[in-house]
């Protein structure tokens, strides 16, 4: 067995088998490395796609809100302005200002509930910190005009326009970001 | 989420600094918020032409 083989280069069968089990063996720990890259760049891809999907379904929630903005920017116009909504708002008795707490109150849970069932938010738990967020972030917010009693000082539509623009800048800064990684 | 937190994410929003999942948050909360503020201005609406009938 121990006969030598391969012309010219007096190589015996067991060193023969020797050489080419290292050489299997270092083959192996390639693949496995290979392997473990194929590993990485797949959750790397799984984790792009995943932050590709929420950042769909952040533009989509722009569009949304931006869509609801006109919509209330229409209607405060219609009433004559944030100024009329006031007076309204001042012209009600104690007992309507009250019965309008409690139906706002009522929708607020709907909301809730709305969101709940689109599993928004980070988790059910954080629903009700959503209306806190809105009311910090923004230092003139409509959500302070609907707490009521109630009044604003003036342009909250002006401080909503201005989260909608840096929530959209944001969105820019990341698109920016991915295309300058990817072009290195 | 605390309103200790809801600080540090306001914070971190002022500087531009939030992740993708917070801007999402971000955008929820607002989306609620002028959901509710539809509801409040219809009511206003309606009050507002009771107010002008009842003059």
């Amino acid at each position: 067995m121990n006969e030598k083989i391969g012309i010219g280069r007096g190589i015996t069968g067991d060193e023969l088998e020797k050489q080419l089990q290292e050489e299997l063996g270092e083959t192996n720990s390639e693949n496995i490395e290979d392997n473990e890259q194929t590993v990485e760049v797949t959750n790397e891809s799984v984790e792009i796609k995943e932050e590709d999907k929420i950042e769909q379904e952040l533009s989509s929630q722009i569009d949304n809100v931006e869509k609801k903005f006109d919509s209330v920017e229409k209607s405060i116009a219609e009433i004559g302005g944030e100024e009329v909504v006031k007076q309204v708002l001042g012209n009600m008795s104690e007992e309507e200002q009250s019965a309008l707490q409690i139906k706002i109150e009522e929708q607020k849970k709907k909301i809730k509930e709305q969101l709940r069932v689109l599993k928004m938010g980070d988790n059910n738990s954080d629903i009700d910190g959503l209306w806190e967020t809105t009311k910090i972030l923004n230092s003139n917010p409509l959500s302070a005009v609907i707490g009521i009693p109630l009044f604003v000082t003036t342009g909250p539509l002006k401080g909503i326009q201005t989260l909608i623009r840096k929530i959209k800048l944001s969105v820019d800064k990341r698109k920016l970001k991915k295309m300058e990684n990817s072009n290195k | 989420m605390t309103e200790e937190e809801i600080k540090i994410l306001s914070a971190r929003f002022e500087k531009g600094e939030t992740t993708v999942e917070e801007d999402l948050q971000i955008a929820t909360s607002l989306n609620a918020s002028l959901e509710l503020a539809k509801f409040f201005l219809h009511e206003i609406k309606v009050a507002k032409l009771r107010q002008e009938l009842n003059k």
